[in-house]
């Protein structure tokens, strides 16, 4: 059985493998660059502080091949169509499967072999190409030093979306019988369930810590500012930032604040309330005074960075079991269902 | 005498009403080579798919050489299959397709397989999708061959095929029937196919059974009664009348006896084993136009 499998597996599997090289090219040429100019240059600015200028030379860098790690959002979904949703659909399709399960091989040691050596490939597959994205990108990455923002584009967790898209592709062939509504489906399916987890579900893995802090404005040459954010170092998820007054009531989202004129040259802070009567529109510094005078108070809801690990692995678990389910179905309707 | 194919009260249903074969009851016996008829849409292809089990029964059981079909390794190495349009994968070439057969059957015959390539002349290196009709179901038969089956189950084999190809695979059976100790069930619609292989036939119509029995006691037990014009046709005990077609001055009927017909006003024919067929063939006919009697009746 492990012989049809694989003989009917050469041909994706080879296009992959092309794939897979050609990036391996590429990442071999540029990557050694990278890392020179991440040396000599950026390292440098880091120790004096000194990074505004470097820092729009260096990220302009390599942009076309910073396209290429874009590849590993869409490797997934493209496996999940090319290798998941033709398995069971095209034997449908041609009738093969008439052969292929007349001969002396259970249903289910086929259904355990094809699908068994898929989904392996995918993951090993989906694996590498993310090895290579997450080795070749670190510099930018620790340029940018932000990981939650290329969560979905590094490391373990896209080997959980090759095997959800693979089995999804499985399960809709196996449904529909038919390769390209399947292969449709996959891709609605797979864009579908990707965005709810990370909208609902990753931001919920672990509860959120809070930060709150005195939301302070203060005058610069421009005009006036205000530390948003709470201090909050960069490399945490923010998850939430609201402003909240002395009463408790959110006032502001995001630090955005708004004023407007009113009459006898009064300033009214928009969503907070009217600024008190010292405070004119033309008085120096009204606007930073205006908004201090109101006590208000910054609350952050962030992850910390230290659980980025632990939520690419539980992610990916989430999606590893997401699989098994949608294979424990493509297995059970081939084997009662079909035909 | 063992059976190697029984049915009882067999049905598959599609969707919430559409039965393709319902309540089906028949045994085919071991050792034949069998010859399963019947109109389009009377349950053959199904009932041959529920023998091996690409089809699971709605009601029903079906057992095959005294086994669940498809219910383990075991019994799917001792059932050879050739589907309806035989399938092959395309993009595989002949020797793929051996190579398959080999490593999919512990049995595997690879001398058998190679000698029937040869002989008939197929290249190991042509891919199946550009093989002609004729050699894909060669190909199809002789996988299902070498993997030295017990009882060999071929669902309407020739049916897409020309004269020439069709004889040709049918005497290709015939010979790997008597080299090998092999049982075969074989659909088709076309009783001039089956009479040249068949030793033993069964009518299927509606998913009943009209007759079945061995060719050659068949022959011996229908006759053609040709005299002039009867409304009756009583025709005696033991006797029995499936299919009466009137002319004016004339009556014909196809009679089962087991004795002879004592009735000398009667000429009496051979029937030919499509007449036995046609007749047996008939009598859904006449059950349908029952019911469209009734149906004007009712209105």
């Amino acid at each position: 059985m492990t012989w049809l499998a694989w003989r009917q597996f050469r041909n994706p599997v080879l296009v992959v493998a092309v794939v897979l090289v050609a990036v391996a090219i590429v990442y071999g040429i540029t990557g050694p660059g990278i890392v020179h100019l991440y040396d000599t240059v950026v390292k440098p600015c880091k120790a004096n502080n000194d990074c505004a200028t470097v820092s729009a030379s260096f990220m302009a860098k390599y942009q076309t091949w910073k396209s290429v790690s874009k590849l590993l959002l869409l490797f997934p979904v493209l496996l999940g169509m090319f290798w998941g949703a033709p398995l069971v659909a095209r034997e449908m399709e041609t009738g093969t499967f008439r052969l292929s399960w007349t001969q002396s091989v259970t249903r289910r040691r086929w259904f355990c072999t094809r699908v068994g050596i898929a989904v392996m490939a995918s993951m090993v597959a989906t694996g590498l190409l993310s090895l290579m994205v997450t080795w070749w990108s670190r510099p930018f990455d620790s340029f940018i030093n932000f990981p939650f923002n290329t969560f979905d584009q590094r490391n373990v967790v896209v080997i959980g979306y090759a095997a959800f898209a693979v089995t999804l592709g499985i399960a809709f062939g196996a449904l529909f019988r038919r390769t390209i509504p399947a292969m449709g489906a996959t891709l609605v399916g797979f864009v579908a369930v990707r965005f709810l987890i990370t909208d609902y579900v990753r931001p919920v893995l672990a509860s959120a810590k809070t930060l709150t802090a005195k939301f302070q404005a203060f005058s610069t040459s421009h005009g006036f500012g205000a530390q948003v954010g709470a201090g909050l170092k960069q490399a945490n998820w923010l998850i939430s930032n609201t402003i909240v007054n002395r009463a408790g009531h959110v006032v502001l989202q995001d630090g955005n604040i708004n004023f407007r004129n009113l009459a006898h040259g009064r300033l009214e802070l928009v969503g907070v309330g009217k600024c008190p009567s010292q405070f004119l529109a033309s008085s120096n510094d009204a606007m930073p005074k205006c908004v201090n005078s109101f006590h208000l108070r910054d609350i952050v809801m962030y992850q910390p960075v230290s659980r980025y690990w632990p939520f690419q692995w539980e992610e990916m678990a989430i999606y590893l079991v997401l699989a098994v389910g949608l294979g424990a179905f493509s297995y059970w309707w081939v084997r009662r269902r079909v035909v | 005498m063992t059976a190697v194919l029984e049915a009882e009260g067999l049905g598959k249903r599609y969707g919430r009403t559409k039965w393709a074969l319902r309540d089906c009851s028949l045994e085919i016996p071991e050792g034949h080579v069998v010859g399963l008829v019947g109109p389009n849409g009377a349950g053959k292809s199904t009932l041959l798919n529920l023998a091996v089990g690409l089809l699971a029964p709605t009601q029903g059981s079906v057992r095959v050489l005294d086994g669940v079909p498809a219910s383990d390794a075991n019994h799917l190495s001792r059932v050879g299959f050739v589907a309806q349009d035989p399938p092959l994968f395309s993009g595989l070439s002949v020797r793929d397709h051996l190579h398959l057969g080999a490593a999919m059957n512990p049995k595997w015959d690879q001398d058998l397989a190679i000698r029937r390539m040869s002989a008939l002349g197929i290249d190991p290196r042509q891919r199946a999708g550009k093989l002609s009709g004729g050699q894909r179901a060669q190909v199809a038969l002789t996988i299902a061959i070498a993997k030295r089956p017990e009882v060999l189950i071929l669902d309407e084999p020739v049916a897409s095929l020309d004269p020439l190809a069709r004889r040709e695979f049918l005497s290709i059976l015939m010979e790997t029937v008597a080299e090998h100790d092999v049982s075969v069930v074989l659909s088709s619609h076309l009783v001039a196919d089956l009479e040249r292989v068949c030793d033993y036939l069964i009518v299927l119509t509606a998913s009943r059974v009209q007759v079945a029995g061995e060719i050659e006691d068949l022959l011996a037990t229908h006759h053609r009664l040709i005299g002039p014009r009867r409304e009756s046709t009583d025709i005696g005990v033991g006797q029995r009348v499936i299919a009466a077609r009137h002319t004016e001055r004339q009556s014909t009927l196809l009679v089962r006896s087991d004795g002879p017909i004592l009735d000398n006003s009667w000429t009496i024919e051979a029937a030919s084993l499509e007449d036995v067929v046609l007749a047996y063939m008939g009598q859904e006919k006449e059950v349908v136009q029952d019911l469209w009697t009734r149906e004007k009746d009712e209105s």
